[in-house]
């Protein structure tokens, strides 16, 4: 029983100084990029293009959904407490601050997340990334590299996309409810989206970008050899992608709160 | 590519995976500007070994020391280049699936010699093929081929850089026996402009036509290593038993013929 405990905590120990080794080792090799761009920028442009282009529509979607919902709900509630006005308030709040990034979060790490788990986990077995040690070329830098660079780049500009959609569903969407010219709409939006706010949800995407590739990238490389080992990474990839994107999530909110 | 040595050796190593010792405790120094092959039986470690020698694989215990230095203490740059000198073959050709035939041949130059036209890459791409008889398209990609062709363009890969070191893991492996003729002729010629190869074969003519040093593998350790004459007469049961599993009829000859296909070698 002490052996096993023991042993768990010795394995806890190496996997987390692995992986640390691992983070570091991906942001040394990202500062140094364009050293090696002409290999590795053209598997950044093809993980921008999977990741931030493919991903436009329906990131288009769910920000224009969201904002409907609110605008909806907002429009109809808050008169009724004569707060009528603090729409653009919730609008900012739950789209710029706390959604948009998150939600974006959601669908990297359901698309880009589990696809670069794969596909590194197939490497792996097919014995494609010695393939790259025997030429000499780095897998974490020509691999991991781009693609972390690629979704964290894909996931500012996705939460960005999302909140333009977002802001501007809603306003459609409320005309119905209640007029409101365009100008007058976005200046009262403008009112409230104050540069904190904007930093924030920024940050945040940042964030979770890093969190995604890296969490997506390392158990690709987990595997050890047999195809099996591949969807279970893939999920570990998408369970600790969820968990530290909602854990940073909260971090980030408390801290956001007490300086903004 | 100037004239490039490297001196490896292993000290002690020992690999593991999953608590098992694929390699255990294995002492040995490449020898330079010869041929080595590696003998075994199935699963006593000869691919790791081999992996191990070109630092695809490092070892958890014992040190691998390349040009008289040990690998940790060696500069990520050195390393690069001892890796684009060192051209390795796989078994199972593991060509980058996501990439065209072109572009598994054109990566290895792009990333070592940025500078080098697009012109200069298709005509050392074009030169290898040519030699290796491939004459396939070459925007296919690696699963559109047979595991033949894929063997092949495994080896255009492994020469692309020009190596000084060649390591060949199952150079007969997938071939059919007009393929397998062209690599025993292309090793023969590389033999020739001696080359430090290190082979991994079950082949009994890739083994007589071009080993001059023979590595025994048995049972996750070196059994025995020497040169070819010396192990090829060795009435040791152990050896007699790895050579009879991979050469049957070499082990049987008696000695003229033996004499006589050494003469033949050394021609």
């Amino acid at each position: 029983m002490l052996k096993k405990i023991g042993a768990d905590i010795i394995n806890t120990f190496r996997e987390f100084s692995y992986a640390s080794g691992f983070f570091l080792s991906i942001i040394k090799e990202s500062f140094f990029f364009g050293r090696q761009k002409h290999v590795g920028s053209r598997v950044l442009i093809m993980q921008i293009l999977f990741t931030g282009f493919e991903a436009l529509n329906v990131i288009s979607l769910l920000g224009a959904a969201l904002g409907v919902v609110i605008i909806v709900q907002g429009l109809s509630i808050l008169p009724q407490f004569g707060q009528g006005d603090l729409i653009y308030t919730i609008l900012v709040a739950v789209i710029t601050k706390e959604l948009g990034p998150l939600l974006t979060a959601f669908i990297i790490i359901a698309r880009s997340g589990t696809a670069i788990s794969t596909e590194l986990g197939n490497m792996v077995v097919s014995h494609e990334i010695e393939a790259y040690i025997s030429v000499g070329i780095d897998p974490v830098s020509y691999l991991a590299v781009p693609r972390f660079l690629g979704v964290t780049i894909s996931i500012v500009l996705l939460n960005l996309y999302f909140n333009v959609s977002g802001l501007i569903g809603s306003y459609f969407i409320s005309q119905f409810i209640r007029q409101v010219t365009f100008v007058e709409y976005f200046r009262s939006l403008l009112a409230v989206l104050k540069p904190g706010i904007i930093f924030i949800s920024f940050f945040k995407s940042l964030v979770f970008g890093v969190i995604i590739s890296f969490a997506a990238t390392y158990n690709g490389f987990k595997v050890q050899g047999a195809t099996t080992e591949i969807p279970q990474v893939v999920i570990k990839s998408v369970g600790q992608g969820f968990t530290l994107c909602i854990i940073a999530n909260a971090i980030i909110t408390a801290l956001g709160y007490l300086w903004f | 590519m100037p004239d490039i040595s490297y001196s490896i050796e292993l000290k002690n190593i020992s690999i593991i995976r999953n608590s098992i010792k694929i390699l255990d405790d294995i002492s040995f120094k490449v020898p330079e500007g010869i041929t080595t092959v590696i003998l075994g039986p199935l699963g006593c470690g000869k691919s790791t070994f081999l992996k191990t020698l070109a630092s695809i694989y490092l070892p958890e215990e014992g040190k691998l020391i390349i040009n008289n230095k040990p690998y940790n203490s060696i500069s990520s740059e050195k390393i690069k280049q001892f890796r684009r000198d060192t051209g390795f073959v796989f078994q199972d050709s593991a060509l980058w699936s996501n990439k065209s035939l072109y572009q598994n041949l054109e990566l290895p130059l792009i990333y070592h010699y940025p500078h080098m036209t697009s012109d200069e890459i298709s005509q050392i791409i074009r030169r290898i093929l040519d030699s290796l008889g491939f004459d396939d398209n070459l925007n296919k990609r690696p699963y559109d081929i047979s595991s033949g062709n894929r063997k092949l363009i495994s080896f255009a890969r492994a020469l692309v850089t020009d190596p000084a070191l060649l390591m060949i893991d199952g150079p007969e492996s997938s071939l059919d026996f007009s393929s397998l003729e062209k690599i025993r002729k292309i090793l023969k010629e590389l033999k020739e402009k001696n080359k430090t190869m290190l082979i991994c074969t079950y082949d009994e003519t890739i083994t007589s036509m071009l080993a001059d040093y023979l590595v025994i593998l048995y049972r996750n350790r070196i059994y025995s290593h020497g040169p070819y004459r010396d192990i090829i007469r060795s009435g040791d049961p152990v050896i007699k038993k790895v050579l009879s599993h991979v050469l049957d009829r070499i082990s049987n000859f008696d000695d003229d013929l033996l004499n006589l296909m050494n003469q033949d070698k050394s021609d």
